[in-house]
């Protein structure tokens, strides 16, 4: 599969994952990785992300204690928290969509226009 | 590539001043040292492409010194373009110029208004950035506009011979730097110093300092508030009335100044706090 397709949603992946739990960036990468092994995750698109994603003041990034080192932990926002409210709700509609318009046969209104006249069988418009 | 030269490579593309520039430094850090990472550049990609999407998200559009020129030379192409085709206008027989004056004026104005913006823009997207940079961006922005400017002017220079063509040029060389060079450097000299005062006293380390920078920008806000009221009040003023405004077409852009300052010096005690 091509990770191209991933690069739109990246900021809703992101989200998805502190809201399940705070991380740091390595912790975020490998989880990413786990759950999306089809995809090549780029870690050097996390963490300008991260700091993006900060900025906006959606997540909150905090030096840490963590196994014995410093790492900054990112968790999410109350405006992260509605933001990826706000996103799921836009990709399940556009999902959707596009699975209504992949699955969906040519209408019968349409096939006069496509040169189509028996159902089913392509004529080549002559 | 080894640990310390992709950090090398990083550390020397990456233009986000401190205290910034010392966090995602850190971070980097401590992902490089995870175990089972391998070359850098595998795990993290191209430091120098790396480092260019960090600035772009902290300093902002005027993140790369080529945008700044490009901003700079397009406002200023704007801006002599519209003067000159007014002077031509203007300087055409048989030609009513009742309403190029009002087109002037406000030109005048925009001459004022726009490279005064984009130049504090500049010295606050500059403040942002690691100190050797900032000087540069902001000393390179000054040198630039103010080369253009001269080069711009340089159509009114005296010509060697021929009077016949002289009645558009300056009668000596003196004549155009005095009329026509200085007030021009002058002029970008002075938008740029506040570009640089903006830089200078812009601190990350202390909030209190941070706080000053605010007030200083409001104070900015202030002189740019005044003069586009002013604009607006004028132009009406002049195109309805045909006269010289008075200090009372002023009013509104007073009071808005002050509310403007007010507001922000109380956003400044509320960020000391």
């Amino acid at each position: 599969m091509n990770s191209q397709s991933l690069k739109g949603h990246s900021e809703l992946l992101i989200l998805s994952a502190l809201a399940q739990a705070p991380m740091h960036g390595y912790a975020l990468s490998e989880y990413l990785k786990g759950q999306l092994p089809e995809f090549k995750f780029g870690v050097g698109m996390i963490y300008p992300l991260l700091h993006k994603l900060e900025q906006k003041k959606q997540v909150k990034g905090e030096w840490k204690q963590v196994l014995g080192t410093d790492r900054r932990v990112y968790s999410l926002t109350r405006q992260g928290k509605k933001a990826l409210a706000a996103k799921k709700k836009e990709w399940r509609a556009f999902s959707s969509l596009i699975t209504k318009l992949v699955n969906q046969p040519l209408p019968a209104v349409a096939r006069p226009f496509m040169g189509l006249t028996t159902p089913g069988l392509f004529h080549g418009g002559r | 590539m080894t640990l310390n030269q992709y950090l090398t490579t990083f550390e020397h593309h990456l233009r986000v001043g401190e205290p910034k520039r010392r966090e995602i430094i850190a971070e980097l850090k401590t992902h490089l040292a995870e175990p089972g990472g391998t070359d850098p550049f595998t795990t993290l990609a191209d430091p120098k492409q790396l480092a260019r999407r960090y600035n772009r998200i902290h300093i902002g559009f005027f993140s790369s010194p080529l945008r700044i020129a490009i901003s700079l030379l397009a406002v200023f192409i704007f801006l002599e373009s519209a003067n000159e085709y007014n002077w031509f206008l203007m300087n055409r027989l048989f030609y009513s110029t009742a309403d190029l004056q009002l087109y002037g004026v406000i030109l005048f104005d925009a001459f004022v208004m726009l490279p005064s913006i984009l130049l504090i823009l500049i010295g606050r997207a500059a403040a942002r950035t690691q100190r050797p940079a900032r000087s540069l961006a902001l000393a390179g922005a000054i040198v630039f506009s103010s080369f253009f400017i001269i080069i711009l002017r340089a159509d009114r220079l005296p010509p060697p011979t021929d009077p016949y063509n002289a009645v558009d040029h300056y009668p000596s060389v003196l004549a155009w730097i005095g009329n026509a060079a200085l007030p021009a450097v002058i002029g970008t000299i002075l938008l740029g110093g506040i570009c640089i005062l903006t830089a200078v006293v812009y601190a990350h380390k202390h909030p209190k300092r941070t706080s000053h920078f605010d007030a200083l920008i409001a104070t900015i806000c202030c002189i740019l508030g005044f003069l586009l009221t002013a604009v607006i009040v004028q132009t009406i003023d002049v195109g309805m009335n045909m006269r010289l405004p008075t200090l009372v077409t002023y009013a509104p852009a007073l009071i808005v100044s002050t509310l403007l300052l007010i507001y922000f010096i109380m956003r400044s005690r509320r960020l000391q706090e």
